[in-house]
């Protein structure tokens, strides 16, 4: 099946229709989205700051990461549900938005980049308390940051391309 | 007309050259202020969330609270500092638009409030003064109900 004919019948799907037809949950979904994308985004950019070893370097990482993931959990409750959400209504002719497309792209990247991170780091033992941390950390941490940056960035423009 | 209804600095405002200037940039402009305004508040919400947490006894406990201020200073103040910068842009290019929605006016009492609590309250943290639970918890129900509203002025 073309990629076009499945996101049309993503877009009639029941849910997709009850969400594109009330003006109201689909603004509270545009609210839950910001929300979660500031507590997300927040979150991650104060763990990245500390890879990069700018603040926070009297704290074991550990510690930063365990006491902050709550938070960035959190973020995610609210972001990848309504995020979805808003997608489907609109999947027939969205999916083919060049920056929803590179939004999709980058939060792979961005997911790819926490994934390996947390593989190297489950690796090191020696990382979790050290005040200076290796070149990998502050690669993790720096790119972290551009890869979610990046990614409001493509979402907050989608909009302005018609 | 309604015009005459708003305050005089508002008029003055609306009808200044710089208002004029804002207002004809182009839509990339508008985009690229209205993401950098996204891209500030991420930075100030994220840090004023783990210090105001803090100071309620949540999140990070590794770190005291004037540690917590210490540390993020800089990247508070900046991110407060552009998403204020940039969302004065984003009003001054359209003030009677903005103006006139009522969800607008609430948010610019809201974020005035808003910064100068969170602004002291990261000054009182730094000293270590006393905690101050309270004034927390009212900064981050503060906090949520700018975002919710900032978001609603584009909806309403």
């Amino acid at each position: 099946m073309p990629l076009g004919d499945f996101f049309n019948q993503v877009a009639t799907l029941p849910i997709s229709l009850v969400l594109g037809e009330s003006l109201n949950l689909f603004s509270a979904l545009d609210v839950i989205h910001i929300v979660g994308v500031l507590l997300l985004a927040g979150s991650i950019a104060v763990v990245d700051l500390r890879l990069l070893g700018v603040i926070f370097s009297d704290i074991g990482l550990d510690a930063i990461q365990r006491q902050l993931l709550p938070l960035t959990i959190a973020g995610a409750l609210l972001v990848f549900p309504s995020g979805i959400g808003l997608f489907l209504p609109q999947a027939g002719k969205i999916w083919l938005n060049p920056l929803l497309q590179a939004k999709v792209a980058l939060l792979l990247l961005a997911g790819l980049n926490v994934g390996y991170w947390h593989y190297n780091y489950s690796r090191h033992a020696e990382w979790s308390s050290a005040a200076a941390l290796p070149w990998q950390a502050r690669l993790a941490g720096a790119s972290s940051l551009v890869l979610w940056a990046a990614t409001i960035i493509a979402g907050r423009l989608i909009a302005f391309y018609i | 007309m309604s015009l005459t209804t708003h305050p005089a600095a508002i008029e003055w405002l609306a009808k200044s050259t710089l208002a004029h200037q804002f207002n004809q940039a182009d839509p990339w402009t508008f985009a690229t202020f209205m993401t950098i305004h996204l891209l500030g508040l991420a930075l100030a919400f994220g840090t004023s969330l783990i210090l105001d947490l803090r100071l309620l006894g949540w999140g990070l406990r590794a770190s005291s609270p004037a540690q917590i201020a210490r540390n993020l200073q800089p990247y508070l103040l900046a991110g407060l500092g552009i998403a204020l910068l940039s969302g004065a842009w984003l009003f001054i290019a359209d003030v009677l638009k903005f103006w006139a929605n009522p969800v607008f006016r609430t948010k610019l009492v809201l974020l005035i409030a808003l910064s100068l609590i969170q602004v002291w309250l990261l000054f009182r943290a730094k000293a270590d003064g006393t905690p101050v639970r309270s004034v927390a918890a009212l900064t981050l129900i503060f906090w949520f109900a700018t975002i919710i509203s900032g978001r609603l002025i584009g909806l309403i």
